[in-house]
This record gives C-alpha cells, structure tokens and sequence, in this order.
C-alpha cells in the first residue's frame, strides 16, 4: 500500500511554518492579517492542486517542494485580495510571497537579482491586469523559482582564450 | 522594528490534520515514492531550506529571519 507522504512528521512541519513564515511576513512587513479561516482554505486549495499536479506530471514526491507551496499559496490570497478589488493589499501578498521564495532559494545558496525579483512581480501581474500573453501566473512563478533551484554549472563546448593569452600576443 | 508573531492565528497541526482527513476521505492523498530512475522529476524539500523551515519554529529565530527579510523586500520593491 502506498505511503502517505504526510504520515512523517517532517513534511507537516516544513508545510505550516512555511505558511506561518508567509503569514508573520505579512503582518509585520505589510500590516496584513491573514486570519486563520483563510489560511485554512488556502491551504486546502493548494493540496487539491497539488495532488493534481502531480498526478498529471508524474511526480516522484518526496518532500513537500517550497516553490509550490508558496506560489501556489501566495497566488490564492493574491486572487482573493484582488476579488475584493484591494490592488494594494494583493501587490503586498504578491511581494511576500516573492520575498519568501527567493528565501527558500536562499537557504539553498542561490538568489535570483533584485531586477529578477522586481520583473518576475510584474510578470505574475500581467495575467491579472489584461496582458495574459506576458503573464506567467502561479504555475510560471513555480516553475522561476524551481528551475533556480535546479539549475547546474557545466563547462562550455566553446574554447576561450584566456586573458593572459591576449597580453602574450600583445593585443 | 520588533517583529510580533500572532499565535491565535498561526496555522497548526491540528489544522493541517483537519485538511488532510478531508483530502484522504476524497481519495486525494499525495503519496510518497521513491525515486526509481535518475530521470524521475522528484519534488522534494532541498535539504537546507528544510532545516531553515524546521528552525522556525523557534520563535526567536523566525523574529530575525523575518526581520531580514522585511528588509530585503524593501530593498527590492
């Protein structure tokens, strides 16, 4: 019979402090309350997708993933923000959640550049303000994040002279 | 700035065991697999962004950890 993944203790821990980093992240960098009530069912909506995403792509689950968690998370709040036309509160809830992924990245020794961080808000926004072709939404927002993650250095095909070369050559 | 953790609304246990009753009962339980192949796409928590999240749960630690952050998003944004 198959494991559940949350029958271990350590996937629930990393999922509701990563929802109560979000939340504390809200509070005290925005003023923003996310009552519990809320964070209930967003919490809810992100395990439905999940489970979805993972059938549909074949998944191999280990772990809960953090980008998923928090775009997909941060993604509900910021729909429901912008349900209630509050622009201000849903650009913060989108900033946070941004915030918070570049976090989970840092942890692993990676960031993304500021200049990233700022373009890939505005990316997230599009799909929300009439651009839906240079939009990204909350699975492009996963995905950013994910592939940082992911990425390796390899070494080019391409040979190039070193510097020391050209001062030989007197160029 | 003093960072606040409001403990009436954190999210619990008890509220993630509530979520996960209901998606068992609806069949929709996420399941844990071993990687079989190095061609898998593994979702998982990398290892040191887990021991971040496993540390917030010491208050004093998630205050300076948010504390960073506030700032660096207003560096950003």
């Amino acid at each position: 019979m198959a494991k559940n993944l949350f029958e271990s203790e350590e996937p629930k821990i990393h999922l509701i402090n990563a929802v109560n980093y979000l939340a504390t992240f809200l509070e005290n960098g925005y003023s923003i309350l996310v009552p519990k009530e809320i964070k209930k069912i967003a919490v809810d909506k992100v395990l439905e997708h999940y489970k979805l995403h993972i059938d549909t792509y074949n998944v191999t689950v280990n772990g809960i993933d953090p980008y998923k968690v928090y775009s997909w998370l941060g993604l509900y709040l910021y729909e429901e923000a912008l349900e209630h036309n509050n622009s201000e509160v849903s650009d913060a809830i989108l900033k946070a959640t941004i915030i918070c992924m570049n976090r989970a990245l840092h942890e692993e020794g990676r960031t993304l550049p500021k200049f990233y961080l700022k373009k890939i808000f505005n990316m997230v926004k599009s799909d929300f303000n009439g651009k839906t072709s240079l939009g990204i939404r909350k699975n492009g927002l996963y995905l950013t994040f994910r592939s940082a993650s992911l990425c390796s250095f390899v070494t080019s095909d391409i040979e190039i002279e070193s510097e020391s070369d050209y001062d030989a050559k007197g160029e | 700035m003093s960072i606040s953790i409001n403990k009436e609304e954190l999210y619990t246990i008890d509220d993630l065991n509530d979520s996960l009753t209901k998606i068992d009962s609806n069949n929709a339980s996420i399941h844990y697999t071993n990687q079989k192949t190095p061609d898998d796409v593994v979702n998982h928590m990398p290892y040191n962004t887990g021991i971040f999240f496993s540390s917030t749960s010491d208050d004093e630690f998630l205050k300076k950890s948010i504390q960073k952050d506030i700032e660096f998003a207003n560096s950003v944004f």
